[in-house]
């Protein structure tokens, strides 16, 4: 029998002892231990506890109305004007929506995204639909589709996995296999990674990354449909995974183990890294940094890239930033922009 | 295992069936693992529908029956078809329990099988190797694949162009003249392999695992709701189908007729070797 690393309810802040009484079995009295902490669970079940009861929170879907840094092809044809008027309305219609079911999700200085959050998918796409032809029909503009790749302000999670090249569905399976190893057997089905169907699209800014440092470290779990995006378009098989747990991950709850290393596995490297991924804060790139640094040497070359940043300090905390299908190299425009309008700044910015 | 193909009334009857995976693995996990019924395995085979059958019909129809688009199932074990589903025009052909005699066997050689026809074509065919969990899948100009719990890979045939280098599966024949035909094959072919099972034969192929399977005896034992999902996906693959006087195969569509036409099949890793075979 496999036994768990012993530990007392007093060594595990988020355990407590209680007692659990059976009423319909002769009162019979015995202990237990309550937990909010998985790995404090998972070892209590490896140490021969029975799970006796469980209260479940859930969040609630969500869908993103319009997102400045990451513009859907919907919206692309329509002049930098146009879309940041399209924004300023879309914001204020949502500020107003007055429903019980429906929510606009709110945080502190997330400036370029409108996103909702209900209790049922098909209820947010449908108001999403309604509010977006309404926007829409508010804006004057003139389709230019011949003139214009339709995701140029955005780079769109549209590519089936199916559809690119053997050498990046054998990266895919490469990976998964290594993966697998730290989700738990009942998880396969529902694990993001493993269950891969659409990657991001082919687009111009992936060969421009592909300049700036030779290893590409992304995050999982959402860095991995973004990397096969860019090993599709570029074939730079100079890609690799970690893993940032930060608050609110869900990936937790899937785990057998922690995945706290580099995938390929690197023991050494002089060469310059540049680690990816999707900013809220800019707090996973600069953990992840500190973890390469620490991992493989302080003297080595890091850089950040933040992709669709959400608010100004992920943007400035990053050496690059991807913003409305724009590659941006952080201090060259930090001194233009300003804290309360740098997402509507950014959007008439060229790129590097 | 995740839906893969471009068309979303393809990705729905995927999800549909891939819920359909998990029923028919705890139906495997369950009952069929536990074959042989060492009491029932010396009846003679008479080639009727058993309760294995039914219970694998069951599932998948119990998983199909939420499914948005119309659906019109013709399925080897109901003799009418079956209707589900609101809007559209699509036509399933099922074999619920292809290999039901290595299923009572014990022979961990058996399938599910479903072809979806639309619009003039079969455009998507899934075969669950139900023992091993791996499911065979394609969709019409979008490929073959092998889909596992974790993993998905692209389906190529296999290229060779001798008998001595192949790798071949058959379906024993009753006819002298056939006889001879395959015994010249097995002492000339690299390997031979016998699953009793053609669609999970005909997508071995698709796999490069095998070359060819060949059922020449006629009037032959390859009926459309057998082979017309595993049909597609060997295509998908780069492999080709013949009948026993090498004319092209394929398969008619749906019908209840397609329950019982029995034909012959030469099944290949590609069409060039229709020549070396016949």
């Amino acid at each position: 029998m496999k036994h768990a690393p012993h530990l007392t309810f007093s060594e595990s802040s988020n355990s407590t002892l209680v007692t659990i009484i059976s009423e319909h079995h002769a009162w019979r009295t015995l202990s237990g231990v309550q937990t909010n902490d998985y790995y404090a669970y998972r070892n209590a079940l490896l140490n021969g506890c029975h799970l006796q009861k469980a209260s479940f929170e859930l969040r609630h879907p969500e869908v993103m109305i319009y997102d400045l840094s990451n513009i859907e092809p919907d919206f692309s044809y329509l002049s930098d004007d146009e879309i940041v008027n399209t924004w300023k309305y879309l914001n204020l219609r949502t500020s107003e929506l007055n429903s019980i079911e429906l929510r606009k999700i709110k945080g502190d200085g997330l400036s370029p995204e409108i996103a909702i959050s209900g209790p049922s998918k098909p209820l947010l796409l449908d108001y999403k639909k309604s509010l977006i032809r309404e926007a829409l029909s508010h804006t004057s503009h003139t389709k230019q589709l011949s003139s214009i790749k339709p995701t140029a302000r955005g780079i769109a999670k549209n590519r089936l996995l199916i559809a690119t090249s053997d050498k990046t569905m054998d990266f895919h399976n490469r990976f998964c296999a290594f993966y697998s190893e730290y989700i738990s057997h009942e998880h396969w089905d529902s694990s993001l990674p493993l269950n891969t169907r659409y990657i991001y699209e082919d687009h111009a800014i992936w060969h421009k990354i592909k300049t700036i440092a030779k290893n590409k470290l992304f995050l999982l779990s959402a860095g991995l449909p973004l990397a096969l995006g860019y090993l599709a378009t570029t074939e730079d098989q100079n890609i690799f995974f970690s893993e940032v747990h930060r608050q609110n991950d869900p990936s937790l709850l899937t785990r057998d183990n922690d995945f706290l290393d580099i995938f390929p596995h690197v023991l050494s490297s002089s060469d310059s890294w540049l680690i990816i991924d999707k900013a809220y804060t800019g707090g996973s790139l600069r953990a992840a940094a500190n973890m390469i640094r620490k991992k493989l040497g302080y003297k080595l070359e890091i850089k950040t890239l933040a992709l669709f940043p959400k608010t100004f300090s992920a943007f400035m905390s990053a050496d690059y930033a991807i913003y409305a299908g724009k590659l941006f190299e952080v201090r060259s425009y930090a001194s233009r922009l300003d804290r309360e309008n740098w997402h509507t700044q950014l959007i008439t910015e060229h790129s590097i | 295992m995740r839906a893969l193909f471009k068309h979303e009334y393809v990705a729905e009857l995927e999800e549909c069936l891939y819920e359909a995976r998990k029923q028919l693995r705890r139906y495997w996990a369950a009952t069929l693992a536990c074959l042989p019924e060492l009491d029932i395995e010396n009846k003679n085979w008479d080639n009727t529908k058993t309760k294995f059958d039914i219970d694998c019909q069951n599932i998948l129809f119990k998983c199909l029956s939420s499914i948005s688009i119309r659906i019109t199932i013709y399925s080897e074990e109901s003799t009418s078809p079956i209707n589900f589903g609101n809007h559209g025009d699509f036509y399933l052909l099922i074999d619920p329990l292809d290999g039901t005699h290595n299923a009572i066997l014990g022979f961990p050689g058996y399938t599910s099988s479903v072809a979806l026809y639309h619009d003039g074509n079969y455009v998507f065919g899934w075969v669950y190797d139900i023992s091993r969990d791996l499911v065979y899948t394609a969709a019409y100009g979008e490929g073959a694949y092998l889909q596992s719990p974790i993993t998905v890979k692209r389906l190529q045939t296999r290229k060779t162009n001798s008998i001595e280098d192949m790798r071949i599966s058959f379906h024993r024949p009753k006819d002298c003249s056939d006889i001879n035909k395959i015994q010249n094959l097995i002492w000339s072919a690299a390997k031979i392999r016998v699953y009793s099972c053609s669609s999970l034969e005909i997508c071995l192929i698709a796999a490069g695992v095998l070359d060819a399977f060949i059922d020449i005896g006629p009037p032959g034992h390859e009926r459309s709701c057998d082979i017309a999902a595993a049909e597609l996906i060997l295509r998908e693959a780069g492999g080709a189908l013949f009948d026993d006087k090498g004319h092209p195969r394929l398969c008619p569509p749906p019908t209840t007729a397609s329950l019982s036409d029995n034909g012959t099949l030469i099944a290949l890793s590609s069409e060039e070797l229709i020549r070396i075979i016949l």
